[in-house]
């Protein structure tokens, strides 16, 4: 067997696994689900504010289109390995997964991937009707479609990792999720789940690019809506992905430096 | 009782001079006390495994006996590679084991009594599968070695229903398989049987035995339960508070920890006690139920004696159970370091009444 049909025998394995736990699951998927329905919200708040014309641009069917999209992506994006971590480590449920010859974070990959599979035909059908029935367009063009693909990517990769490394912490200190709490805090805000980022001050929009939030909802939803030129994609790409690789970095540093401190409690 | 630290070349097991220290975070009682922890954090070093060195053979059943807390597991966890050690060096197969290599961890296993590996909401399957992929176990081979276990273990029947579904001694049975599918040379073995009815306990024990046999693994294992350790391994580790305090034959230990067997005596009526005090030293005397202790060379002498002078229905020699022996091994290891603590605050209370 060569390593990469090894490693593919390996993925996949995990992945059925992962996906035969999610279908049992599937009723808990459609109530996180709708828990995530905070942009729905926003819709409707900032549809109600542009019906005496538009805001910052956006009409009621633009604010209609940005929020069903900025649904679909945080629902794309969703991830929770912090409290996987968190759990793991604090009781010593590690400790099965370290015994395997297998990175433990490949388990946690291909669960968060097979959770997207049973998730993504529940989104998509309150995303279209919605569409339908505001009356919004999207372009639908090569370009923006693969553009929002990549993007979402993107966005996963950074929420994924950014969260691994978090949980990580909980190997020094039990307060990984307080912390996790904070920067959900702030990213709410940041990436353009409340608001979007063009009605946001000028000062704010100058610094913004530079940190990984806005490459998290607004410009996956920007890249979807058909807003961003070849230039501004590719632009993009390279900064989501310098966060990506960042987080990923770190993210295996602090495996490697904290697995030395598991005290794998419990018998 | 003195031993040698029993490590050689030919082992698969190496551990010297292993040390293990758990930081842990001390708060007080109450609401003051969680304050005070906020404000002002303190931790205490506390030695978990100390100095302890020995080695295992290759194909030797080993098994670890100390009460709680006295560092079995931690050892057991620090040779399958889940802690890293604070001192001592340690080589299992020639690996270290905190460097978790793959080729390290296809040839061990640890099965935790109370901790699983399978997934809760599935069947026992679908976990092995995964396993069978990870250990990258062609497919002929998966099927012969879990018609084996199936066999071994009986697990007709168990596979396909959801794990949560099984009961304790069933999902057992089939963490030992999912544990055993890459068939592993060494075997650590924290507290299999526990909770588990008698009947279940005497099937994983022969388990254990039989797969020992067929395939010369290596086992180390920790119980609580004295027959698990006397059924399965004739070489035992005593460790208490970290450290080894015996590593031998469990027979040279019976022999060296009780010079006495016992004989049981069931009387038809009561009889003086002098007369019995006579024969040996009673350990028991409730009605017409007599227990002596008698030195092994005279039980012959002694029992003829019995049989001869008192009204004996019936008669049973027996040795001195391992649990009493090793009970009193732990006493005996609790008194000396009570009577070191008390030389130690008497020699501190003189040096200071001699300065002052």
């Amino acid at each position: 067997m060569t390593a990469l049909g090894a490693n593919w025998r390996k993925g996949r394995a995990l992945f059925v696994h992962a996906f035969a736990s999610m279908t049992e699951y599937r009723a808990e998927i459609v109530i996180w689900m709708i828990s995530g329905s905070l942009p729905l919200v926003m819709m409707a708040m900032w549809i109600g504010l542009a019906a005496d014309g538009p805001v910052g641009g956006y009409g009621a069917a633009d604010f209609a289109a940005y929020f069903l999209v900025v649904f679909l992506v945080r629902q794309l994006t969703v991830v929770w390995v912090i409290w996987e971590l968190d759990r793991e480590i604090r009781l010593g449920e590690l400790s099965p997964k370290l015994l395997r010859p297998i990175d433990p974070l490949w388990g946690h990959v291909a669960d968060n991937l097979a959770e997207k599979a049973v998730r993504l035909p529940l989104v998509l059908v309150p995303v279209v009707a919605g569409l339908w029935w505001a009356g919004a367009r999207l372009p639908l063009t090569f370009e923006s479609l693969a553009g929002f693909g990549l993007l979402v990517m993107g966005a996963w990769v950074i929420k994924f990792f950014q969260q691994y490394a978090t949980g990580l912490l909980t190997f020094w200190t039990d307060q990984a999720v307080g912390l996790e709490r904070v920067w959900f805090s702030v990213s709410m805000v940041l990436s353009g789940a409340l608001a979007p980022l063009d009605l946001f001050p000028e000062a704010v929009r100058g610094v913004l690019p530079y940190t990984p939030f806005p490459y998290l909802v607004d410009v996956p939803v920007q890249a979807l809506l058909g807003r961003l030129g070849g230039a501004e994609l590719l632009q993009a790409f390279a900064v989501q992905g310098a966060w990506g690789l960042a987080f990923v970095v770190g993210s295996r540093w602090m495996w490697r430096h904290g697995i030395r401190r598991y005290g794998a409690v419990g018998a | 009782m003195r031993w040698r630290p029993r490590a050689s070349l030919g082992d698969v097991i190496r551990v010297d001079g292993l040390r293990k220290v758990y930081r842990v975070h001390e708060k007080e009682a109450g609401l003051r006390g969680s304050i005070r922890a906020f404000v002002d954090r303190r931790y205490r070093d506390v030695v978990a495994v100390d100095d302890v060195t020995f080695g295992v053979a290759p194909g030797e059943v080993v098994g670890f006996l100390g009460p709680n807390g006295a560092g079995k597991t931690t050892t057991l966890k620090v040779l399958s590679g889940l802690l890293h050690p604070s001192g001592g060096t340690v080589r299992v197969a020639g690996f270290e084991p905190r460097r978790r290599e793959g080729a390290f961890l296809r040839g061990i296993t640890l099965v935790m009594g109370q901790k699983q590996q399978l997934s809760w909401d599935l069947a026992a399957v679908d976990s092995f599968l995964v396993n069978q992929a990870v250990y990258e176990i062609p497919d002929a081979v998966y099927r012969e070695r879990l018609g084996e276990l199936t066999e071994m273990l009986s697990l007709d029947g168990l596979l396909r229903k959801q794990v949560r579904k099984l009961s304790l001694g069933e999902r057992m049975k089939c963490e030992l398989a999912a544990a055993l599918l890459h068939r592993p040379d060494v075997l650590f073995l924290d507290e299999p049987t526990i909770g588990l009815d008698v009947t279940m306990q005497q099937q994983v024990r022969r388990f254990v035995a039989d797969y020992n046999a067929r395939h010369g693994a290596t086992v180390v294992l920790t119980s609580h339960y004295m027959a698990d350790v006397t059924a399965l391994a004739r070489r035992i580790l005593v460790i208490d508070h970290g450290r080894l305090v015996f590593d031998g034959d469990l027979s040279a230990l019976v022999e060296a920890r009780a010079p006495e067997k016992r004989l049981r005596l069931s009387l038809s009526e009561r009889v003086d006690r002098a007369d019995l005090a006579a024969l040996g030293r009673v350990h028991a005397a409730e009605g017409l139920e007599i227990e002596l202790g008698v030195p092994r060379a005279d039980v012959a002498r002694v029992a003829a004696a019995a049989l001869a002078r008192l009204p004996v229905v019936d008669v049973a020699i027996e040795d001195v159970p391992v649990e009493d022996i090793v009970a009193d091994l732990f006493a005996q290891g609790r008194a000396a370091r009570a009577a070191d603590a008390v030389r130690a605050a008497h020699e501190a209370g003189a040096a200071a009444g001699g300065r002052g």
